[in-house]
């Protein structure tokens, strides 16, 4: 049967993969372009933005300028297509796994062979999972290369969270499970694929808003006021004073007092008798010692990223798993 | 009560989709041997009856014994002795016709390559030839070529010869005559042709409104029916012994289908033996709404 799967998904698999080919050549190429770009401004005579030689002021500003154009610009796309690839791969493999399969009434072909409904469906499963598993570990490698080349973002951010590190073969083998769970159950390709990417995308903007900025116990840390206004002195990221490879969640006032990871509720409040203090123009620094606040960053250490990473692959894993166990129950009921 | 010597045996058997009845209370027995056919108009059952004894549908009610096992239960080796032909001949479009062959052998213990590859060249069905560039007859053969390479004990084959034509037709027909002599298979197929069952089968199962209202040995039904027609006369009573299947009234005379069940002796009536198809199309017709509208318009004049 796993001839018969791979016979069937072999012109998807070419395509993704040549897909795959090309997109890992653009980002050697780019993430070795904007590398050598970054390491021209961090050496003299910029030194990244400690440059006090006034003389190079305009090759060091135009330096500046190129490496953040150039990296905004190839971050979009690697974001873009980084983030898609793995679940429209699974996606794509599990509707024509078993939607199309059953839209084409093949399946009733397999089901009167001698093998059984679930040895059917274990090789669609096998096969599919391994070439996402496969194809997508070999783009992981070189994202998270590119993720540290680009310098754009740090990779424990939202934005590059997904693409920089191996949770990507998590959603891949999630969509796939998923599409031939929704596929058994809505028997079209067309309709399948649609309800698919909706409920991927809510699973992924749920968990990515709602579940990890809760994985793990995020850092608490004091900010000063000019160290909110400069940011990272190491690159480009808006850390608010936060160190700059961390997820910043949040910031805002809070008593002195407050001990601990402060809720949101009292940021809130704080920042409201702040609003009041300020609305009467009176200086924020004069309001802030007046009321007893002091500014802190709520943040995720760069230490945390492989445990989110962890945590979050074991997520969709595991929710692939429980999928693929209502399947094999429910396949031996399917009308063919 | 399950006979050691039928391939197919139903008792009440019903299948249900959502409000309504694809089949319902069908009860029938196909022996050993036989070349069984399965006739009826488009919606009887013939194909739903027919998925259930492959194993791809659930009956709703009743119970369905196919080579004395339950096909529901998905064993493996009541698969390899049966041979199941779709109605839509699902291919795998975009493989190669040796590829199709090679998946039959994957899936088969039993496969006969030989047999495979013999017929298809017989067919002039080039083996390098993808699935998709084959026309729809080329397609019902390769789709055959599967279930008989598997050398089946029992065939099931929906509507085998639809898209066939007329040497084709009558080649298939051939190939499974061989088939039954050869390999000692049985074969249930549904079809709309009654030459083909007049020509092949040796046992008849009648379907209308997913209701069995005829399943027997050809040999006894045609021995079993008689047309008695008779010149007007006022009403005339069918004789004793009989129940008429259908009647046919004109203003020269009435024409009446029956099943004996006494010897006639009857003067009054000339009677006469019917072919299978004007049998089978007595019950077909009776079966028919047309046919249940008259009657019920005949129990109002019966009442009034």
């Amino acid at each position: 049967m796993m001839w018969v799967v791979w016979r069937q998904q072999r012109s998807i698999v070419v395509a993704f993969f040549a897909a795959a080919v090309v997109f890992v050549i653009w980002l050697i190429v780019t993430g070795q372009h904007e590398q050598s770009l970054w390491n021209q401004y961090l050496a003299a005579p910029c030194k990244g933005r400690l440059s006090s030689i006034t003389r190079d002021v305009n090759y060091c500003a135009a330096l500046e300028a190129k490496v953040s154009v150039s990296g905004a610009h190839n971050d979009d796309v690697a974001t873009v297509i980084g983030a898609i690839y793995a679940p429209l791969l699974g996606l794509i493999l599990g509707v024509n796994a078993v939607a199309r399969e059953i839209e084409q009434k093949t399946n009733r072909l397999a089901w009167t062979q001698s093998g059984s409904r679930s040895k059917w469906l274990r090789s669609k499963y096998l096969t599919g999972v391994t070439t996402i598993v496969v194809i997508c570990t070999t783009l992981c490698l070189v994202l998270s290369w590119w993720v540290r080349a680009s310098h754009d973002a740090a990779r424990i951010v939202p934005k590059a969270f997904p693409i920089s590190g191996f949770v990507e073969i998590g959603y891949g083998v999630f969509c796939f499970v998923l599409a031939v769970a929704v596929g058994l159950l809505i028997r079209r390709a067309g309709w399948s694929l649609a309800v698919c990417i909706i409920l991927f995308a809510g699973v992924f903007l749920s968990f990515a808003d709602q579940v990890r900025p809760h994985l793990v116990t995020p850092s608490v840390m004091t900010v000063q006021g000019d160290q909110m206004e400069a940011g990272s002195s190491s690159g480009f990221y808006s850390s608010g004073g936060t160190p700059s490879n961390s997820w910043q969640l949040n910031q805002g006032f809070v008593p002195v007092t407050t001990k601990g990871i402060p809720s949101q509720a009292l940021i809130g409040k704080s920042e409201r008798a702040m609003g009041v203090c300020e609305e009467a123009r009176v200086q924020g620094s004069y309001c802030s010692h007046h009321l007893h606040l002091r500014t802190v960053a709520i943040y995720i250490a760069n230490g945390q990223y492989w445990t989110l990473q962890l945590l979050e692959g074991a997520f969709y894993v595991g929710l692939a798993a429980l999928l693929a166990g209502i399947s094999f129950l429910g396949i031996r009921r399917i009308r063919a | 009560m399950i006979d050691g010597t039928a391939v197919l045996e139903t008792v009440n058997l019903g299948k249900r989709y959502r409000r309504k009845w694809g089949l319902q209370d069908c009860t029938l027995t196909i022996p050993k041997g036989r070349v069984a056919a399965l006739v009826g108009p488009n919606g009887a059952g013939k194909s739903t009856l027919l998925r259930m004894a492959a194993g791809l549908d659930q009956p709703s009610v009743g119970n369905l014994r196919v080579l004395g096992e339950s096909p529901t239960s998905g064993s493996g080796d009541l698969k390899e002795r049966v041979g199941y032909l779709d109605q839509e001949r699902p291919l795998y479009k975009s493989f190669r016709v040796a590829e199709m062959l090679r998946f039959g052998a994957k899936n088969n213990p039993n496969w006969n390559m030989a047999v495979a590859q013999e017929h298809l060249a017989q067919l002039d069905i080039p083996l390098r030839s993808r699935i998709g560039n084959l026309s729809g007859g080329q397609q019902a053969q390769v789709a055959l070529t599967l279930c008989l390479a598997k050398e089946p004990e029992l065939l099931l084959l929906d509507e085998p010869a639809a898209a066939l034509d007329p040497v084709a037709r009558d080649e298939l027909l051939r190939i499974l005559m061989r088939q039954v002599a050869d390999c000692d298979s049985s074969v249930l197929l549904s079809t709309h042709s009654l030459g083909d069952v007049v020509a092949i089968c040796d046992y008849v199962v009648v379907l209308a409104h997913s209701r069995v209202v005829l399943s027997n040995d050809t040999e006894y039904v045609l021995e079993s029916h008689r047309i008695l027609s008779a010149v007007h006369d006022g009403d005339l009573l069918p004789p004793p012994g009989v129940s008429v299947i259908n009647s046919q009234s004109s203003t020269r005379g009435q024409s009446l289908l029956v099943r004996v069940e006494l010897p006639i002796d009857e003067t009054q009536w000339r009677v006469e033996r019917p072919t299978l198809e004007e049998i089978v199309l007595a019950y077909l017709r009776e079966g028919s709404p047309g046919a249940k509208d008259r009657h019920s318009h005949d129990d109002e004049g019966l009442g009034e």
